[in-house]
């Protein structure tokens, strides 16, 4: 009774559990990498460094080119950070897919090695 | 409840027995399945062809461990509660262990032993063998307890019914136990309650949480960096985020909101909380705290915004040690705090701020521009009175705030924020706090501690209730000697030394009165009625009027009553009523005492010493406002100060004195009559005479008339004072006696039957201690001897 049990949760509640498991783990990695708050501030001075233009033409442009440096540390550090997170997600999903797919023949796997294992 | 409980051995028995054993076995699992995958490759390794079988085994023990963890340990949050087929009822840990049929004390018996039930058992110091007792062993008992189990559960939303269930409803099902519970003071209610608080516990610390990232890794990447901000103060977020902080997670989620909503407002965005000291304003910035940096939903445009608490002692100290100057020092600060753009600046205290004077400055004239132009957020928390000071001082600066009042917590949520500090107490103190002792927390520090507002004053007194426990336990005798000792009050049922000492406390008050019969054996009732708890306590603890010539003891009547009942002669708060004649004298009574300095006016003197004998001397001298103050005061318990805060006399005795009418009394006293037959007629003539109010007479307890006191008991009051003088001479090792004759001639030369016993102590001063002076000086009299003066020596 409690073999068909386990059965019965492997390839139902069991299957569906490790689906819904790793659709959060993809979730919790989209936000342990602020994916969408580095979309949206991805012009963004980085922390906020910049400068306040003075009268002149010269202070102008030093001003700008400044402001220019700040955004552009800022892109490229959240590019950095996005372009591992989208690795991150991609090896998570390929693994958790394969391993997803693999999950139903995993019982039939264990009885397929004790068979090779004296045949 | 005419349902029928049943039970089999289904699936979900055997599923929560196989789970109890794999739980008990998932570190051995986890090697086990370690040991046979490393076999099973290094035999791989060396082509042994048995290697399978090791990783076969080890693939096939990691789904029974992923069935475990991820089926089987969850048997409790897939029930629904619904039907009556206990095995589908029934928690994992007990579902195993009964079966049906059952009589209700072998189901006490199957269930003592696990946590639930021992959480129950010592929270109320329930000896489950005397319960066991009371239970019957008839089994079609238990139906009505199963029900009731399901019900409860139900009612607090639990998707099994656990052991802690079971024994609450064993316990709330039997009039038997409920006797026995009264005779422990309490009741079944209390037992629900007690369960409610294990509920939360268990909702607080074994509920299931997501992992947390708090915004994740590049949340403040588009916020600026704040250096100097940091020198100043402790950033409040960051201390959740990190988990250092632990506050009780009772928190008032309409006031946080409130917060939210007035924060997101696109002007004016800054808010002043306002309430008295200890109501928790400081608990409530941590609760926003909490809820913006975990990004909840209904924090809005606020989420992932950091809430950082200035130092204003941090600020002078950099100042005074010369590294900043004040203006510059806070200008840099708010210029770090505006340029950071996801900090919400957080003034504790906010006084100290806006204010000069030691330990504090005036940063409102700096700010006032900053909040006008919506640069940051601010939350301040402050007294009502501060904030009426600050208001007043600079009614501009604290326009840009919207405010929130404060309210104190009702004893229900105080009793739960209780519940939850009980926790880290325990821990910290290893001992178990009882639930009596939590409502007897709230109970005395509602009623005797006046200078802090809930929750603080009752956390206070529960954290100082740990020095004193019994046997590991935190029990209501360790809370009321807490409060007795930090009050200097009386709570805890009387000793029987103190008990005897009640019963005949006319004798005791007699050892410093002469006479005075129906005066001391009134008041000694009076004190005996509040010391057994038998008096209303919404009124002052005694009031009495005493009425009667000058020099019969009416005083010394209340000074032996502060000593005896309060523990000290100081323990007297004495107004000459004379003094207030004027309209305008009702602020000298009721004005709030400043932070500054100790108040004089009554109310702050009784704010400060509540437990106190109130001596207002010549009551009808006062002015009809005055006296109209006296009504509530004696009706209620309490008076309103000028800032609308309410001072308690509950703890105090009122003694109002008054020589009206006390020729009236000496010739009636002369002409025969007894006390006891003319005082009615008495105060209905001071009525008439509209000396006195009836509305006022009718709210003392008692109205005592004192009689004159005859020579021959003003002799006695002689020897009583100079018995004093020899106290007071006693470190000098001499003594002094007069002759009977001496003291006859002192008496006969001082007796004024209308000044009664006044004149005594003078003539002590003059003939006695004066004497004794000039012998000491002289060295006529030396240590070791005994001085006694005769009819000559009295002057």
């Amino acid at each position: 009774m409690l073999i068909i049990n386990f059965f019965q949760w492997w390839f139902i509640k069991g299957w569906f559990d490790f689906g819904k498991k790793l659709i959060n783990r993809l979730g919790y990695l989209i936000q342990l990498f602020s994916i969408s708050s580095l979309f949206r501030t991805l012009f963004a001075p980085w922390k906020r460094i910049t400068t306040v233009a003075g009268k002149s033409i010269g202070e102008k442009i030093r001003a700008a080119l400044d402001n220019l440096i700040s955004r552009i540390v800022g892109f490229f550090t959240r590019v950095i950070v996005l372009i591992a997170a989208f690795i991150t997600l991609i090896l998570t999903a390929i693994l958790g897919l394969a391993l997803f797919i693999i999950w139903p023949f995993t019982p039939f796997l264990v009885v397929f090695l004790i068979f090779k294992a004296f045949i | 409840m005419n349902q029928q409980f049943s039970f089999s051995n289904s699936l979900r028995v055997k599923r929560a027995k196989l789970a109890g054993l794999l739980g008990k076995i998932i570190p051995l699992k986890i090697s086990f399945i370690v040991i046979l995958l490393i076999v099973g490759l290094l035999l791989l390794i060396k082509q042994q062809k048995i290697a399978y079988l090791p990783l076969a085994l080890s693939l096939a023990d990691f789904m029974l461990l992923l069935w475990y963890l991820w089926d089987l340990k969850n048997i409790n949050e897939q029930s629904k509660l619904e039907g009556t087929h206990l095995d589908q009822l029934l928690s994992s840990d007990i579902v195993n262990k009964i079966s049906l049929p059952i009589s209700p004390k072998d189901l006490l018996g199957k269930i003592s032993g696990n946590w639930q039930a021992n959480f129950i058992f010592t929270r109320f110091i329930l000896d489950p063998n005397n319960l066991a007792q009371m239970l019957s062993l008839n089994p079609a008992d238990s139906e009505i307890i199963f029900a009731t189990a399901q019900q409860l559960a139900r009612k607090f939303e639990k998707k099994v019914i656990d052991a802690g269930t079971i024994l609450t409803a064993l316990i709330i099902t039997n009039k038997q136990i409920e006797k026995y519970l009264i005779s422990m003071q309490l009741d079944f209610d209390d037992i629900v309650n007690g369960y409610e608080w294990q509920q939360r516990l268990i909702n607080r610390f074994f509920a299931k949480k997501n992992k947390e990232v708090f915004g994740g890794i590049g949340r403040d990447w588009a916020s600026g960096f704040t250096p100097i901000l940091d020198q100043f103060g402790a950033n409040i977020s960051a201390q959740i985020q990190k988990g250092n902080q632990d506050f009780s997670s009772v928190t008032r989620e309409d006031v946080i909101e409130q917060m939210e909503v007035n924060l997101s407002r696109p002007d004016r965005n800054s808010i002043a909380l306002i309430g008295d000291p200890g109501v928790g304003k400081t608990s409530l910035v941590f609760g926003l705290a909490d809820q913006l940096i975990r990004g909840r939903e209904e924090a809005g445009n606020l989420a992932y915004q950091q809430v950082f608490s200035l130092n204003v002692g941090t600020i002078l100290s950099a100042v005074q040690n010369g590294l900043a100057g004040l203006e510059d020092l806070i200008y840099r600060i708010f210029a770090d705090l505006s340029h950071a753009g996801n900090m919400i600046i957080f003034l504790d205290e906010a006084q100290l701020f806006f204010s000069t004077g030691t330990g504090s400055v005036d940063i409102s004239q700096v700010l006032l521009p900053l909040l006008e132009q919506n640069r940051f957020r601010m939350i301040v928390a402050v007294t009502p009175e501060d904030w009426q000071k600050i208001s007043a001082a600079r009614p501009t600066f604290s326009q840009m705030f919207n405010r929130i009042d404060i309210n104190e917590p009702n004893e229900d949520e105080v009793v739960k924020i209780l519940e939850d500090v009980a926790i880290s107490f325990e821990t910290r103190s290893k001992t178990t706090i009882t639930y009596k002792a939590l409502k007897e927390t709230y109970r005395l520090s509602n009623r005797y501690i006046t200078d802090k507002a809930f929750p603080a004053k009752a956390i206070d007194l529960l954290e100082d209730s740990l020095n004193y426990p019994l046997n590991g336990f935190i029990t209501e005798t360790s809370i009321q000697k807490a409060i007795e000792l930090s009050k200097r009050v009386k709570v805890s049922e009387a000793s029987s030394a103190e008990k005897q000492q009640l019963l005949n406390l006319e004798e005791t008050l007699h050892r410093r009165m002469i006479n005075q019969e129906r005066a001391v054996s009134v008041v000694s009732n009076a004190l005996r009625r509040t010391r057994a708890g038998v008096k209303n306590p919404n009124r002052p603890a005694g009031s009495f009027l005493f009425l009667g010539p000058t020099g019969v003891g009416k005083t010394e009547l209340a000074k032996a009553l502060a000593n005896v009942y309060f523990g000290g002669a100081d323990k007297i708060i004495r107004l000459d009523m004379s003094e207030y004649q004027r309209p305008s004298d009702v602020t000298r009574i009721i004005a709030a005492a400043s932070k500054d300095q100790t108040g004089s006016s009554l109310l702050s003197q009784v704010k400060e010493n509540p437990f106190s004998v109130i001596l207002l001397d010549e009551v009808e001298k006062a002015h009809p406002d005055i006296l109209n103050l006296m009504l509530q005061m004696l009706d209620e318990g309490k008076l309103s100060d000028n800032l609308g805060k309410e001072v308690s006399f509950k703890e105090a005795i009122i003694i109002a004195t008054s020589n009206a009418g006390a020729d009236d009394i000496r010739k009636r006293i002369e002409a025969g009559q007894k006390i006891e037959d003319f005082e009615t007629d008495f105060t209905n003539r001071l009525i008439d005479a509209h000396i006195f109010r009836p509305e006022l007479l009718n709210r003392f307890d008692e109205i005592v008339l004192f009689r004159p006191l005859a020579q021959q008991e003003l002799i006695q009051v002689g020897n009583l004072l100079l018995a004093e003088v020899n106290q007071i001479i006693a470190p000098q090792k001499v003594t002094v006696s007069l002759t009977p004759e001496a003291m006859n001639k002192m008496i006969a030369k001082s007796y004024d039957p209308r000044l009664g016993a006044r004149p005594i102590r003078r003539a002590i001063q003059r003939s006695v201690e004066d004497a004794v002076a000039k012998k000491l000086l002289s060295g006529e009299i030396k240590p070791g001897e005994k001085l006694t003066l005769d009819v000559g020596d009295i002057t």
